[in-house]
């Protein structure tokens, strides 16, 4: 499987031998499996009655001051975190769903660290945790969030 | 009677170096972004992050949908103007292009969650 740059040479390059990156994954065939016997229903199911209105705000804010930690429902599609009203020169790590995603500095415009995804549907939990320019810890924000349709 | 040496002469070469300036040109090139694996990425699923794909698999099933991610850059001083195709070849059959409308000296192009599914029997390359 390669990835090839410029498919129809439209580019005239510097160097046009390091258009090709190559990788080999292998396919197989898929194992059999037996007629699943479909499962039998014992009761109606009740919908769950939901208990507040899923939130379809573009950007969900977290106070920059303390630690803090939000519970949200809230509608697929894209979103803003963000840790509003940072002081300077603070250091914030992402976190989605225990993958660590890298850090931005406020630098001295205090600017408020975001990270910005498209949410897909089910349980996730983005954290930012926040430092001072020495390295220490300061304070964590967590949204933990249901994405619903 | 004292002896009057004979002056060597010598040569002074003078070089003059002509500088023909050579119009530097883009360079595009495969490359892998941070938190990325490799700079083709084939995954069984989706990523949810904008910027960052799963870590990749090496063996996939026939007939199940598997999802490709690229990254592409140009490591120049010089923009790419114009519109450029990124392309993704399996045993030599181009199944997928992109278009990229223009790159940016330093600046990188990248495709999250191209799903695709492959039928054929047989290792790609």
């Amino acid at each position: 499987m390669t990835l090839i740059e410029d498919v129809d040479n439209r580019v005239t390059e510097g160097n046009e031998g390091d258009n090709r990156f190559v990788i080999l994954p292998t396919w197989v065939k898929p194992t059999p499996t037996s007629t699943p016997v479909p499962p039998t229903v014992t009761s109606t199911p009740v919908p769950p009655t939901p208990t507040y209105t899923p939130t379809a705000a573009p950007i969900l804010y977290s106070n920059y001051g303390t630690t803090r930690y939000h519970v949200l429902t809230i509608t697929a599609g894209w979103r803003q975190f963000e840790a509003e009203a940072i002081a300077a020169f603070k250091n914030t790590e992402w976190y989605a769903d225990g993958l660590y995603l890298g850090f931005v500095n406020s630098g001295f415009s205090a600017n408020n660290p975001t990270y910005r995804v498209d949410a897909p549907q089910g349980y996730h939990e983005v954290i930012a945790t926040i430092y001072n320019s020495s390295g220490g810890f300061e304070e964590q924000h967590t949204w933990s969030v249901t994405v619903v349709p | 009677m004292t002896a009057i040496p004979t002056p060597t002469p010598t040569v002074i070469v003078t070089m003059t170096a002509t500088n023909t300036a050579v119009p530097e040109r883009p360079n595009l090139r495969p490359t892998q972004p941070d938190l990325w694996n490799a700079a083709l990425v084939v995954s069984a699923d989706r990523t949810q992050f904008l910027e960052t794909p799963p870590p990749g698999g090496s063996q996939f099933v026939f007939g199940e949908q598997v999802h490709a991610h690229w990254a592409v850059t140009n490591d120049s001083q010089k923009a790419v103007t114009e519109t450029f195709q990124v392309g993704i070849k399996v045993d030599e059959t181009l199944v997928i292009t992109s278009v990229v409308p223009g790159l940016g000296s330093g600046e990188t192009a990248m495709e999250l969650n191209i799903a695709c599914r492959l039928s054929t029997p047989g290792s790609t390359r």
